[in-house]
């Protein structure tokens, strides 16, 4: 028997997986609703919104649904929302997926970890949990998440997970009217001996719904890129990844290029599996299919497709360095057609500012 | 040999991409910073761990499968038995 370092474990399986399209990783979204109302989110629902709450998987449809993953391979599990601890059944969907054997993520805002949580994820522990902090202050986080008192349950939730010992990351989307406490946050985090990092590549939503405007929150490309050279890690991970993937030109006639759909799927909370998160046009209900048939043949008929029409991006050579896809374009525009320009131009300030890659065709 | 290995409770076999592995559910053993990977031969030994089959019969098994002779099998098996044991994979009774 070998005892195998994780990373070297994870590389191992995630390089044969893409291979053999086994679907090792799977995000799972438990519900959109969420206790919080945060200006930017792609997804939230009023957590007493009923119609959405009749409409997610059953307790007994999503352990259905995770013993159908485990026989197929995945191991890698993210639970997501949302808000996925405002499911009553959030214990037993967590027990049945840790019976399994995934490797479980848990994505939470925090603010509803209570010791009866921590009591379960002490005993089973998942593999981390990530908190997304918006604020280091109480006037900025609840700018963000709009509820009041929603700043001190989450430290208390965040509290209640160090002092369990769970593995805990914190996270934040970088914000108009949050980026100017970024690092102070990442501060906080260190402090509490958790990692940190942030995202500023803000998406809209993917539904119709007007509950937030995430768009209106961006900070500008220029803003994004400052905030990339305040962080020297940050700066240190771009060039990394520049070294291995610099001067990659899209030119060639795949529609999706990011590898979604190979060796991971994610899943909504009404049961609509897709390549990823974003790919909203292009899910099937496991109500309808079998989940089988969705990785076999549903996600391959689409992160297969081949791109039958000329975008700007295809001479580019900044794709190392952009966020650009086809499913941001759906989600951006709803026309598949049409480039980001908001990425595009982050895509841009980067290379020129960081000096990583050739020119701009 | 007439001791009869049972399987944790605290722990789930998974064939992952090829890979064999035991991912421990809980306590201190849960440790996701190492991964107990098994070869096809441990996977067979593992799936013949059932509480009721004593070592001597798990290396008759094994023997009849991999059509094996001499003493190395029985060794081998022994080693990786004690190695699960040591980890609290298994419980030796």
């Amino acid at each position: 028997m070998k005892v195998l370092s994780y990373a070297d474990f994870s590389a191992k399986v995630h390089a044969a997986s893409s291979k053999r399209r086994i679907p090792v990783s799977v995000g799972l979204d438990l519900t959109y609703r969420c206790n919080n109302r945060c200006v930017h989110c792609y997804c939230s629902l009023p957590q007493n919104d009923k119609t959405a709450a009749d409409s997610e998987l059953s307790t007994v449809e999503a352990g259905n649904l995770l013993d159908e993953l485990a026989s197929m391979g995945s191991l890698w599990l993210l639970i997501t929302g949302g808000e996925p601890l405002l499911r009553e059944d959030f214990g037993e969907i967590y027990l049945h997926a840790k019976e399994k054997g995934f490797l479980i993520t848990l994505f939470t805002n925090g603010t509803l970890v209570d010791e009866k949580l921590t009591g379960l994820l002490s005993k089973y522990p998942p593999f981390a949990v990530e908190i997304s902090l918006y604020g280091a202050t109480k006037e900025t986080y609840e700018k963000v998440t709009r509820v009041r008192g929603s700043y001190e349950r989450c430290l208390a939730g965040i509290r209640r997970l160090r002092e369990s010992g769970i593995r805990l990351n914190l996270k934040t989307m970088a914000l108009t009217i949050n980026a100017h406490e970024i690092t102070d946050m990442d501060r906080m985090a260190r402090e509490w001996g958790c990692r940190f990092r942030f995202d500023a590549a803000i998406q809209r939503r993917i539904d119709q719904n007007m509950f937030s405007e995430p768009e209106r929150y961006r900070i500008s490309p220029a803003g994004v890129v400052k905030l990339d050279r305040m962080f020297p890690e940050r700066m240190e991970g771009w060039r990394e990844f520049c070294d291995r993937f610099g001067d990659r030109q899209r030119g060639d006639d795949d529609l999706y290029i990011c590898g979604a759909g190979q060796g991971s799927m994610h899943i909504n909370p009404y049961g609509r599996a897709m390549g990823c998160i974003m790919m909203i046009r292009d899910g099937f209900s496991i109500r309808e299919h079998g989940l089988s048939w969705i990785w076999e043949e549903g996600i391959p008929g689409v992160v297969l497709q081949k791109k039958n029409f000329h975008l700007a991006c295809d001479e580019c050579r900044l794709g190392s360095l952009c966020d650009e896809c086809a499913s941001w374009r759906i989600v951006e525009h709803g026309d598949i057609k049409k480039e980001v320009a908001y990425l595009c131009e982050i895509a841009k300030i980067r290379s020129r500012d960081f000096g990583f890659t050739g020119s701009v065709e | 040999m007439d001791t009869v290995p049972k399987r944790s409770d605290n722990v789930v076999f998974r064939k992952v991409a090829g890979e064999y592995i035991l991912v421990p559910l809980a306590g201190s053993i849960a440790d996701v910073e190492s991964i107990f990977n098994l070869n096809e031969t441990g996977a067979a030994i593992w799936d013949k761990v059932d509480g009721r089959k004593s070592i001597r019969d798990i290396v008759a098994e094994i023997r009849a499968e991999y059509e094996a002779e001499g003493d190395q099998l029985e060794r081998d098996v022994i080693s990786l038995l004690d190695e699960m044991a040591d980890a609290k994979l298994i419980l030796l009774q």
